[in-house]
């Protein structure tokens, strides 16, 4: 995730990490610690995993420029992120 | 992880026990980078002893701890490059399979005689029942998804029954981790967490791995037993469907910015939601 979340930010995507239930301390911890470049963010309760229909964690969304949901998936599987990454990121 | 060599170290790790008693224990025995550079080695030396399998079979033991109860299940598992497994679990009344067939993740409940399939995302999914240190390195043919931890590892030393035994041992938040590798093999894995007053504590044991197992031709393939029911996929039931307009939300990075559909108008966004636990 955040191989293709760094590669892709590269490219103009936005990379967003919305946590459900930690402490904002444990949230700045573990992104302090593990270097992650993705930007975490916090909801207040779980109103943005509702308004998204987020059940499972990790669940993953890519959004177009358009605005529009262009795919998602509950788990983490690298191949089908990168391929709907490349649909919506610029050209290299 | 793991390893499947006889020892042949037991005399360097015998004087690194020495040494070790000779160390005031306040000292730290070595720098973190020496440790996460032996932790490295370690590991290495434990997949290169099966990069030549294509297939590999081991038993498990996993004990789970919850406060006082303890739940204690055996599992029988076979392993093929680059991505098949079978897992035949056994023990507190949970027998099960659990076989990936490359595209697929089937977790068939015996008692039930109901199964669930899902999306097979690499092997991740099967950690939680045993064999996920020894397929990390067999998958990965060496430390792989374990590098980021080990640079925080420490390296220490301890018997094992009557081997002499490195463990690796690193700590994320609540959760702290260990291994153990006797010689050229991983004999031990436990995770430790502690969620408020509870205390959740795992501790895998590997037996010896068989480089040249009996691989039946139907073993990575699941066909549901006629009168077995389907248990529905969870967690997508509510996801919205590609095509849909982003819904409205805001949240707050950690400087208290807010971030909300129209701050993203424009742009591709990768939106991941995590926790840590």
């Amino acid at each position: 995730m955040q191989t293709l979340a760094k590669e892709y930010a590269a490219r103009g995507v936005i990379a967003l990490a919305v946590n459900f239930g930690d402490k904002p301390e444990t949230v700045r911890a573990c992104f302090e610690k593990e270097r992650f470049t993705m930007t975490p963010l916090l909801q207040d309760g779980n109103k943005v995993s509702k308004a998204f229909g987020v059940q499972a964690y990790p669940t993953t969304y890519v959004l177009g420029p358009d605005g529009k949901v262009a795919w998602r998936a509950v788990g983490f599987d690298e191949t089908s992120l990168r391929s709907a990454l490349e649909k919506v990121a610029p050209a290299k | 992880m793991v390893g499947s060599r006889a020892s042949g170290s037991t005399g360097v790790s015998s004087i690194a026990v020495l040494i070790l008693c000779l160390v005031p224990a306040s000292l730290p025995r070595s720098l973190p980078q020496e440790d996460a550079a032996r932790a490295r080695k370690l590991l290495d030396d434990a997949a290169e002893g099966m990069k030549e399998a294509k297939v590999i079979a081991f038993d498990t033991e996993v004990r789970t701890k919850i406060q006082s109860v303890e739940v204690i299940q055996r599992a029988k598992a076979l392993l093929e490059r680059p991505n098949l497994v079978r897992l035949e679990i056994s023990g507190a009344g949970q027998d099960a399979l659990i076989v990936l067939d490359g595209s697929n993740l089937w977790h068939h409940i015996k008692a039930k005689n109901r199964y669930l399939k899902t999306k097979q995302l690499g092997t991740v999914k099967v950690e939680q029942y045993g064999i996920g240190p020894v397929g990390t390195l067999f998958f990965d043919k060496g430390p792989g998804s374990l590098l980021p931890y080990l640079t925080g590892a420490s390296v220490t030393e301890e018997r094992l029954g009557t081997e002499e035994c490195s463990v690796i041992a690193w700590k994320v938040g609540a959760q702290e981790t260990r291994l153990w590798l006797c010689g050229r093999r991983l004999r031990r894995f436990s995770a430790t967490r502690s969620i408020g007053e509870q205390t959740l504590e795992q501790v895998m044991t590997f037996g010896a791995i068989d480089l040249h197992p009996h691989r039946a031709a139907d073993a990575f393939a699941f066909t549901p037993p006629q009168d077995a029911q389907p248990i529905g996929a969870t967690g997508e039931a509510r996801l919205l469907a590609a095509g849909t307009e982003t819904p409205d939300f805001a949240a707050t990075d950690l400087d208290g910015r807010e971030v909300n559909r129209l701050s993203l108008k424009g742009r591709p966004v990768l939106l991941t939601f995590w926790f840590y636990g």
